[in-house]
């Protein structure tokens, strides 16, 4: 799971980041609350710090600076029943100390092989759902305002 | 690479509270030249933890003292044994600083054995920028202030020492002492030195005079 030649497990672990990334922080706290007492070590405690975000208009074109954004990060360390240790990232957008930590205690037990299957059923898929109904929420209302500007074809035009 | 994050050397529990207490125990041994002091609790606290494939790659005292005084701006070079993989990735992980191989680019250097090729290529600073001067830190074998069995005794002297103070050295060449004691007299330019045994540090300013008696 922690092969990062692998292309198929480095794929599957940038999904669940993304899908603990984007979850709800209510959900995440509940699963995570659920996890305090596994045997974690702080690698690098909680930290508040810049990062520049950078784009390009439209995916073409050079990059651009489009400004600074406030990056929470934290890497915990956890020791699997086996003693096998895997160590798990969070980062986050804003300042949420805890947020980040709920998910590098995460993503550090998903790389344990016993516990894989069993988070990403119970865990992952949950929270990916949350979040696909947010956005489709969030697109539902975006849509009811929206307006179309049709153009009628002219009588003349063949 | 994820693996090797794993099984990173563990860095302070506390970063703030670590590197602060190892700072004023580092300026404390500036300014008493050679006396021995012991580090702190708080910089104990998530660098010597009990599992023994997890400590630092590097002695407790040297590691608080990197992690206190690193950071990306400041190059770093590795010398001789130290000089592995793995305590590249730990620089890098807990102080963002990169090692470099250039000797001459770098303002810290971190050994445990010197040669001369890395005391000559130090750099010493010049007389309108003596802050350029390197700070050459030092893992020894033993550290003492009174006589040990094979080591070099030092008695030093200068600023900070009411007239002269004794500290045993085991584990640097003798040829290392005579370049020290020629810098002398380049003062104010010249190279700080930071001793470090085990969890105990003791420092040797560019001030400090040094007379060996072995």
């Amino acid at each position: 799971m922690t092969d990062i030649a692998n292309p198929y497990a480095r794929a599957l672990r940038q999904q669940w980041l993304a899908v603990l990334a984007h979850a709800p922080r209510r959900l995440l706290e509940q699963h995570a609350g659920a996890l305090a007492d596994e045997p974690f070590t702080r690698l690098r405690a909680p930290e508040i710090g810049l990062t520049m975000v950078r784009a390009r208009i439209g995916n073409e074109g050079d990059r651009f600076n489009v400004g600074d954004a406030t990056v929470t990060r934290c890497v915990v360390r956890h020791r699997g029943t086996d003693g096998r240790l895997a160590a798990g990232v969070g980062y986050v957008l804003g300042r949420d100390e805890a947020r980040a930590e709920w998910i590098a205690r995460l993503d550090a037990m998903l790389q344990q092989p016993e516990l894989h299957d069993a988070l990403m059923r119970e865990v992952i898929a949950p929270l990916r759902e949350a979040t696909a109904r947010r956005r489709a929420d969030e697109a539902a209302l975006t849509a009811s305002s929206r307006v179309s500007f049709d153009t009628l074809a002219s009588e003349t035009s063949p | 690479m994820t693996d090797a994050l794993a099984h990173m050397g563990a860095g302070f529990a506390e970063p703030v509270h670590g590197a602060q207490q190892t700072f004023r125990l580092l300026l404390g041994a500036m300014a008493e030249p050679g006396r021995l002091h012991t580090l702190h609790d708080a910089a104990l606290a998530g660098l010597a933890t009990a599992e023994a494939e997890l400590r630092p790659p590097f002695g407790l005292a040297l590691a608080a003292t990197l992690l206190t005084l690193l950071d990306a701006d400041t190059p770093v070079h590795l010398a001789g044994v130290l000089d592995t993989e793995t305590a590249r990735a730990w620089l890098r992980f807990h102080t963002g600083a990169r090692a470099t191989a250039d000797v001459a680019a770098m303002t810290a250097a971190v050994a445990r054995d010197v040669d001369a090729a890395l005391c000559d290529a130090l750099a010493i600073g010049t007389d309108e920028a003596p802050q350029a001067g390197a700070t050459l830190l030092l893992e020894v074998e033993a550290l003492s202030d009174s006589p040990l069995a094979g080591a070099v005794a030092l008695k030093l002297r200068g600023a900070g020492i009411e007239s002269a103070r004794d500290l045993a050295v085991r584990g640097l060449p003798a040829a290392f002492w005579q370049w020290r004691i020629a810098l002398q007299s380049e003062l104010p330019r010249g190279v700080d030195i930071v001793l470090a045994c085990g969890d105990r540090l003791a420092a040797i300013p560019r001030s400090t005079r040094i007379e060996s008696e072995a």
